[in-house]
């Protein structure tokens, strides 16, 4: 349904676990679609994407969050966070 | 008949780096935005004006279409008087279809010193509707 109503017919599906070595990184930039799996986040953590952005304990939770292309994540000071964990969906060029 | 309309959110920014969620559905008579405009509202007498006082990105069409990922500056008092011109509209060309949401955020890129000052962003879609 929500790869449907955007006009995705065909797309690659995998999960993509980004390790959190360093209080700051950048995922490499990409097409993809990024669905959070993981639960139990400190508070502070921040995910920002184009799209959309995350700060726990401060933004309002959404019911699904979806993140889209490169991503910059921010572990608090302290937080004991080692990966995050998402469902990506990358869409694939449709051939006529 | 087609007019223009002019639709405009109002973003509350209360603390250094916060990130404030854009989520508003417009009128279902819109069928077009034409053009965006994100304007800082506040005064920091402590901050020059900047170019990257903020962060905006916005989609429509339930992240369909995502036409907007850009820096929201700041124009101090002192430049605004003397500026020959002013913090312009970016032009768009979005078809929308009627009743989806436009979602997005704004995030402070922390250019205040201490103490922070609460500010708003001012948001302004404007839409051709029929």
């Amino acid at each position: 349904m929500l790869l449907s109503s955007r006009g995705v017919k065909d797309y690659h599906m995998d999960f993509y676990t980004l390790l959190l070595l360093e209080n700051e990184q950048i995922t490499p930039a990409n097409r993809g679609w990024h669905f959070l799996v993981s639960g139990e986040l400190p508070n502070g953590l921040e995910i920002i994407s184009e799209t959309h952005a995350l700060k726990v304990g401060t933004t309002a939770p959404a019911t699904l969050q979806e993140f889209t292309g490169q991503m910059l994540v921010k572990l608090p000071e302290g937080a004991v966070l080692d990966r995050l964990d998402f469902i990506r969906i990358i869409p694939k060029s449709s051939v006529a | 008949m087609k007019s223009v309309r002019r639709v405009t959110q109002v973003l509350e920014v209360s603390q250094a780096g916060a990130i404030v969620p854009v989520d508003l559905v417009l009128p279902s008579e819109a069928k077009e935005c034409f053009g965006l405009q994100a304007i800082v509202t506040g005064l920091f007498p402590e901050v020059e004006s900047v170019i990257d006082f903020g962060e905006l990105s916005v989609s429509f069409n339930g992240r369909e279409s995502h036409p907007i990922h850009q820096l929201v500056p700041y124009e101090s008092a002192q430049t605004r008087q003397v500026s020959t011109t002013r913090i312009g509209l970016l032009p768009l060309s979005t078809p929308l279809v009627s009743g989806s949401p436009v979602t997005g955020f704004y995030r402070d890129l922390g250019r205040q010193q201490e103490p922070f000052t609460p500010y708003q962003v001012r948001i302004s879609f404007n839409l051709i509707t029929e």
